[in-house]
């Protein structure tokens, strides 16, 4: 184990460090969590409007048009207000004026967004459905941006002229560029072969994306992937999600627009399944080991650790149990932290595509604990039935080895106290 | 003397603070103690004497301590088993440690 310890920080550590670093892959990441705001409170409305008990739903129907408003502007915009704030971002991290490189990529994305034949903007591409071509145009207007200043081939002004006047001035010339190369583009494809932008990102990149990172096995691996480098002691979800996030959102925001238009969910995976649903106490399903310390262990250090960590545990933070036990680098645990979220996964995802479940739709924020977490992302109370089973099927798939475990650490605390105790003697 | 703990969200940190505020208060140390999170790095350089990493994002090592480095602000990664423990006491004195 020391050996592979080595081995994982020496070769796999500088590779997770630079793909969290990836100045692009972070500057999407950035730009989505800054819409994730906005997600819960469209969830918030969307919960209201379409609520999980029936006479309530019935009650509420003749409300559910003036209720949509507030969905619309916040799950229905997150491809609009991505570009803005993906293109902000990245050009922050260059040192370059955010703000311009957000006002000119969203214009990209308007020029690249076919209207409807009233001339109207079409809302169903402002949402996920925008999101691929979103962060595509973001990345290109920052690019380009970033060559013509690097070159210097930007209007200057006088140093006596005010800096957001000369700033303004320094889009002009790339600007121009950016908005008449997405429209060529746009035009060629139109002209040629009657295709939009929208219509070529979606299905090259969205489709094929979507397929792989919403299907059952896509779901295990990133479960999987997410534990192994937890078992190292790495923020598994944060490496596996600075490139997974948009799809999952992505998926989501699906979900949520065939709720809203009274059809089937079309995913199961997605924002809340990877956040929520196998991460019930924190990666791992760390709830069920933390109440296992709490209630069973013998040992001081587990029964201790228990105490200490439940209250964090409940609100889904795992890191006191995964560096306190330690599940990190240790054998014993790794096993089952790996084995019960897979098991979970497993569980959730069949109770869900059989129908004894609802699917997730709803976003809520990862600390909302369980089982109002299971409750609130499926809109449905047998969400929280199926929530207490999986930690159930977690405690049990993590017993054997707590039990091994906590057997293990009463023999070297009663050894410490023998040998404590015969140094005292010696001394008397 | 002002020490910032940074992890992913500065969520899982803020717990740990807890622990050594109370630990400084115990020992009558001055000290600032706060938690945030790594992607505020460059602001909170500005102002920390002491710069803490949870051990879970020691993978953007590399990246962080350059820009310590540059700041002139000492940083180290926390020990995984205080971190655990939520030990303040430990933790406490290891960022004494660092300053010195």
């Amino acid at each position: 184990m020391k050996g592979f310890q080595a081995f994982m920080e020496r070769y796999f550590m500088p590779v997770a460090g630079r793909l969290a670093e990836q100045r692009h892959l972070k500057a999407v990441r950035d730009g989505i969590i800054a819409v994730m705001p906005l997600l819960i409170i469209g969830s918030i409305f969307l919960i209201i409007s379409s609520p999980p008990y029936e006479p309530w739903a019935e009650f509420m129907a003749p409300f559910a048009a003036s209720l949509s408003i507030p969905v619309d502007a916040t799950f229905g915009l997150l491809g609009l207000i991505a570009v803005f704030s993906i293109a902000y971002s990245l050009a922050k991290s260059y040192g370059m004026d955010g703000l311009s490189a957000g006002v000119l990529s969203t214009a990209a994305f308007f020029v690249a967004t076919p209207l409807t034949e009233e001339g109207n903007i079409p809302l169903n591409l402002m949402g996920s459905q925008g999101l691929f071509i979103a962060i595509l145009l973001a990345i290109t207007t920052v690019e380009i941006f970033r060559f013509f200043e690097k070159r210097n081939i930007v209007i200057r002004m006088p140093d006596t002229v005010p800096p957001s006047v000369w700033r303004a001035f320094t889009a002009l010339i790339p600007g121009a560029v950016i908005i008449t190369l997405v429209w060529g583009v746009d035009l060629l494809l139109r002209s040629s072969w009657d295709l939009s932008l929208h219509g070529v990102v979606g299905a090259v990149l969205r489709e094929p994306l979507e397929m792989l990172g919403g299907s059952f096995w896509g779901a295990m691996i990133a479960i999987l992937l997410i534990h192994l480098l937890w078992s190292f002691g790495i923020h598994g979800i944060s490496v596996v999600a600075s490139v997974m996030a948009p799809i999952w959102y992505s998926l989501t925001e699906q979900n949520v627009a065939a709720q809203r238009a009274g059809e089937e969910l079309p995913h199961i995976v997605g924002q809340p399944y990877m956040a929520i649903w196998w991460a019930v106490g924190g990666s791992g399903m760390a709830l069920a080991l933390t109440l296992l310390f709490l209630f069973l262990a013998k040992s001081k250090h587990l029964k201790g650790l228990g105490r200490g960590s439940i209250g964090a545990s409940i609100f889904n933070i795992s890191e006191p149990v995964i560096f306190g036990a330690p599940v990190v680098m240790n054998p014993l645990l790794i096993i089952p932290f790996i084995l019960a979220p897979l098991a979970v996964g497993i569980i959730t995802y069949f109770s869900m595509s059989i129908g004894l479940v609802g699917k997730p739709y709803v976003i809520v924020p990862w600390t909302m604990p369980p089982p109002f977490s299971g409750i609130l992302t499926t809109g449905d109370f047998r969400g929280g039935i199926l929530m207490l089973v999986n930690i159930a099927v977690a405690m049990f798939i993590y017993f054997p080895f707590f039990k091994l475990y906590d057997k293990q650490l009463l023999k070297e605390e009663e050894e410490r106290k023998e040998t404590a105790a015969a140094a005292k003697e010696e001394e008397a | 003397m002002k020490i910032t703990l940074l992890c992913a969200l500065g969520m899982s940190t803020s717990l740990l603070v807890k622990k050594m505020n109370q630990e400084a208060e115990n020992q009558s140390i001055d000290a600032v103690i706060e938690a945030h999170s790594v992607d505020d790095i460059e602001k909170q350089l500005k102002t920390a004497d002491v710069l803490l990493l949870g051990p879970q994002i020691r993978y953007k090592k590399n990246t962080l301590f350059k820009q310590a480095d540059e700041a002139g602000v000492p940083i180290a990664i926390i020990d995984m088993k205080a971190y655990g423990m939520l030990d303040g006491k430990a933790v406490l004195e290891q960022a004494i440690a660092l300053k010195k």
